[in-house]
This record gives structure tokens, sequence and C-alpha cells, in this order.
């Protein structure tokens, strides 16, 4: 039928407008491609979710069939360990790639999890290497963004005390919604309490009592999940 | 002009069979490929030094142009904070390929010292970007050492304790020797004690007492900087937690 066919086409032509129409190509893998080489990456882009609150992503030994760019919303990667301990590695908004662990095993070595609801963008990984392989802009920024997560200085120290931990991370999440377009001083925190503690290695009171110095120096205001960053220099003088 | 003392070279001869002729080739960048393709990686690999004991190789804010891979010897990458504070951040091996941190920023962010007496490889980027088009095995590798790299940056970040932490750090170091040919049981520590406290964001003190009990269970013999894996069956079941 014309109507049923013409609707068809749109929708195929939206489907492929996945980079081009995505707000974080800008840090995204789209970063530097010509509109001809975006026309084959985008053949690759399959746009799935959303994803609810706690849905996986993918589960620990699964086989490495894709990489993820976060769209929407926010991603935890984590582990559980054979004493049943979670251990947090990290937290991922849009335009941040996942999954790149389990080049190397061929197997993924953590689980994702949805902190929230969710969209992501999955590339199977052996046409994204192939077609990396003829464009030499894709080549460039997926060894840029692989690059970014290769150094273990993301990892945060528990050599360092706990406060500078926190200010240290509250920056980071600042910076990286910032470059996302989004308020830098007044934000989400959309994990849980008990995930940031992990993830810092330190216990939940320490992060609450933490939090509560920080908003009685002046330095935030937190209510609930939301958080304004009122003196970001003095959170970095911490 | 003489070469400089800081990085002097080797005869051209030794340069252009770099890889080809390396033992390390098949942990290293030219894994999986054919001769001819080896050929081309040889063609844009330069050997540098002998280097010794504190010579660095990179440091932060430096410009980055190359990745290095250790031929020999072992280099420690860190960082110094404001406070004056050192953080390790690994320990490289023959083999490692080290300096694809720099990729993103595009200047390096660490320094990369040796701990030993050592030599290196170096390949420019630029000719590694190239050459990556035109051998896809070579850009297959360069991403799985790269995936490699983050997943030991996360097995960092678990929760784990004091032993369990050092239990994984021996056998981590136990299992990429063997892969290199080494002794995987019997092996030399090439960096100070308070590196590898530092690495592992523990007390120094408590690297200490946990070596020291390690050896009272038996699990391992040390004597300064020389470990003897006595126990592996307990080592690993300390370490079963611990993604290495």
């Amino acid at each position: 039928m014309p109507t049923s066919d013409s609707a068809g086409d749109i929708d195929l032509r939206r489907l492929r407008r996945v980079c081009s129409e995505c707000s974080v190509r800008e840090l995204c893998l789209p970063v530097g491609l010509s509109s001809d080489d975006l026309d084959e990456l985008e053949t690759l882009a399959e746009l799935r979710g959303p994803l609810r609150e706690e849905e996986h992503l993918y589960r620990i030994g699964d086989p490495l069939r894709y990489l993820f760019a976060v769209r929407s919303g926010t991603f935890k990667t984590c582990f559980t360990d054979e004493h049943g301990r979670e251990h947090v590695l990290g937290f991922h908004m849009p335009g941040e790639l996942i999954g790149l662990d389990a080049i190397y095993p061929e197997r993924h070595q953590c689980e994702a999890k949805a902190l929230e609801t969710a969209t992501v963008c999955r590339f199977n990984y052996d046409h994204l290497t192939d077609i990396a392989g003829h464009l030499p802009a894709l080549q460039r920024q997926l060894f840029r963004l692989a690059s970014k997560d290769v150094s273990g200085m993301q990892a945060p120290t528990a050599s360092n005390p706990a406060e500078e931990r926190l200010a240290a991370f509250l920056l980071d999440w600042a910076g990286r919604l910032k470059r996302r377009g989004y308020s830098a001083t007044h934000f989400v925190l959309s994990m849980p309490r008990r995930d940031l503690a992990n993830y810092l290695a330190v216990a939940p009171e320490t992060i609450s009592r933490l939090l509560r110095r920080f908003q009685d120096e002046g330095l935030i205001r937190i209510e609930g999940r939301e958080a304004w960053l009122l003196d970001p220099e003095g959170l970095r003088k911490v | 002009m003489p070469p400089s003392a800081r990085q002097p070279r080797l005869s051209p001869t030794t340069l252009r069979k770099a890889c080809s002729e390396c033992t390390l080739a098949e942990l290293c960048l030219p894994m999986g490929l054919e001769q001819d393709d080896m050929e081309r990686l040889d063609a844009v690999v330069e050997q540098l030094g002998p280097f010794h004991d504190g010579d660095h190789l990179y440091r932060v804010g430096d410009e980055f142009r190359s990745l290095y891979a250790v031929r020999s010897g072992q280099y420690k990458t860190y960082l110094v904070d404001e406070s004056g504070r050192e953080q390790v951040l690994g320990f490289h091996l023959p083999g490692e390929l080290i300096g694809l941190d720099a990729i993103y920023p595009d200047r390096h962010q660490c320094n990369a010292v040796a701990l030993d007496t050592a030599t290196v490889c170096r390949v420019s980027y630029d000719d590694i970007t190239a050459l990556s088009q035109r051998v896809p095995g070579l850009q297959r590798q360069m991403f799985r050492l790269m995936s490699r790299d983050i997943g030991s940056a996360q097995a960092l970040g678990g929760d784990y304790s004091a032993e369990e932490r050092l239990a994984g750090f021996l056998l981590n170091l136990s299992d990429r020797l063997r892969a290199r040919g080494y002794s995987p049981q019997h092996f030399v520590l090439a960096m100070p004690r308070r590196d590898i406290a530092n690495y592992l964001r523990l007390a120094p003190e408590t690297v200490s007492r946990v070596f020291k009990r390690f050896q009272r269970q038996g699990l391992i013999g040390l004597e300064r900087r020389e470990v003897r894996l006595l126990d592996m069956a307990r080592v690993q079941e300390l370490a079963r937690c611990v993604p290495h």
C-alpha cells in the first residue's frame, strides 16, 4: 500500500540518522567524520531501548559482539565477586562508549546496568573495526575513545583521603555534564549513594557525612539526588 | 653527530629487523601479522637504549608523538600530584606498550621511568595509524592492547582486602612473566616495596605486613627482591575474586 510504504521509508531514513540527529555526536564516534563517513557509520548504529532502571545491557561472560554508546540516561558498570560483594567500576553518561574492556578477552568482564531509563546505540564490533580500517577518521576516534579509558587515573585511589576522592568525583561528573551541554552547577546524581560509596571505596556512612559537611561548608547543596555546586573553586581546594 | 647520551641508537641493520626477529613479537604490536606486514612494521620501528634505572622515557605534558614497547627491562608509569604525592599507575614488562593513554589528550598524561637497565622500541603514532589502515591485523591488535589496559585499570578499582590485592598482584606478574618465557614461580621484583604499595593503593607498612604473613603461612618465599611462589594454589585461592 502506498501510504504504509512511504511511512516505512521515512522510518527507515530516520533509523539511519541515528548519529546525525544525536545531541552527543560531537563527543562520540562521529567526531571528525565527513558526511559520507557518517553515512557509513550510521548503517551500523542500532538504537536500542529504552532500558528501564536496573535492566542489563550485558553480563559478565557474555561474548563481545557490540560496543555500546550511551545515548540517554546513565549506566553503571560493576561486577559481583564470588563472595557476593559488588564492585562498582564506573558510571557512564551519554556519548561515552562502554564494552571496550571486552575486546581483549573477547568476553564481557563486567556487567552494565541502567541506573535510570536509558537508551544506547550499539555497533557490531567486527563491522565497526572493518569500516574503521578504511575510514581513518573513525579509526582515529576509536583509538582516542579507547585511550581515554586506558590510564588507571580514573580509578579513585584509596590512598587519597575520602573527602578528596568525593570532591574530585563531583568535579569530574560536573565537567562531563558540561561537555554534554548540561549545567555543571546543578545536576542529578543518578547513582544511589551506596554505589557512589562503593566506587570511591568509602563507607556509605562516610559519603553521607561528607556530603553533609560539604553542605555545611557552603560548597554544595544536596536535595535527594539533586546536587548544586555552589563553590566549585572551594571544592577544587579540598 | 654522535648519538645523544639520552637516546643512543643501535645500528640500522638491527633496526630493520626490530619486530621480525624479536622473541616478544607475539605479545606485542606485531601479534598475528603476516611476514609482509611484519616487515612494514619493522621499517617504522626504532630501537632505543640502553637506558638506566631512573631514566625517563617521557614526562607529564610532553607532546605525544610515539608509542613505546618495552624490549628489555621494566618501566614504571606514575604521576605526582600537586602536594608532591606520587601515584604509581603501572609496571610494564617486555612486550608491553606504553603511552597509549596519551592518544586522547595528545600529550603524555604520566611519567615513564626505567626501573632497571632497559631498551625500548619506538614507533611514531602517525606511522601506526597510517599502517593500521593498510594492515587490519595491526588495528585489531591496537584495540586489543588498549582493551587489556582498560581491564587492568578497572581491576584496581575494586573493593579488595590487602591480602587479595597483593595476591592478585603477584599472580598477575607471574602470568605475564610466564607468557614471556620466564619462570612464573621464581622471579625478581624490579620495583621497590613502596612502589608496590602505592600501586595497590595500600600503606607500605601494610604491604610489608602482608608479605611477612604470606611468608609465615608458606605461600611465598621472599629474600630482598626475590620472590618464590611456594604454594601457587593458595595464592590463586586468595586472588580468586580479583580479576588479573
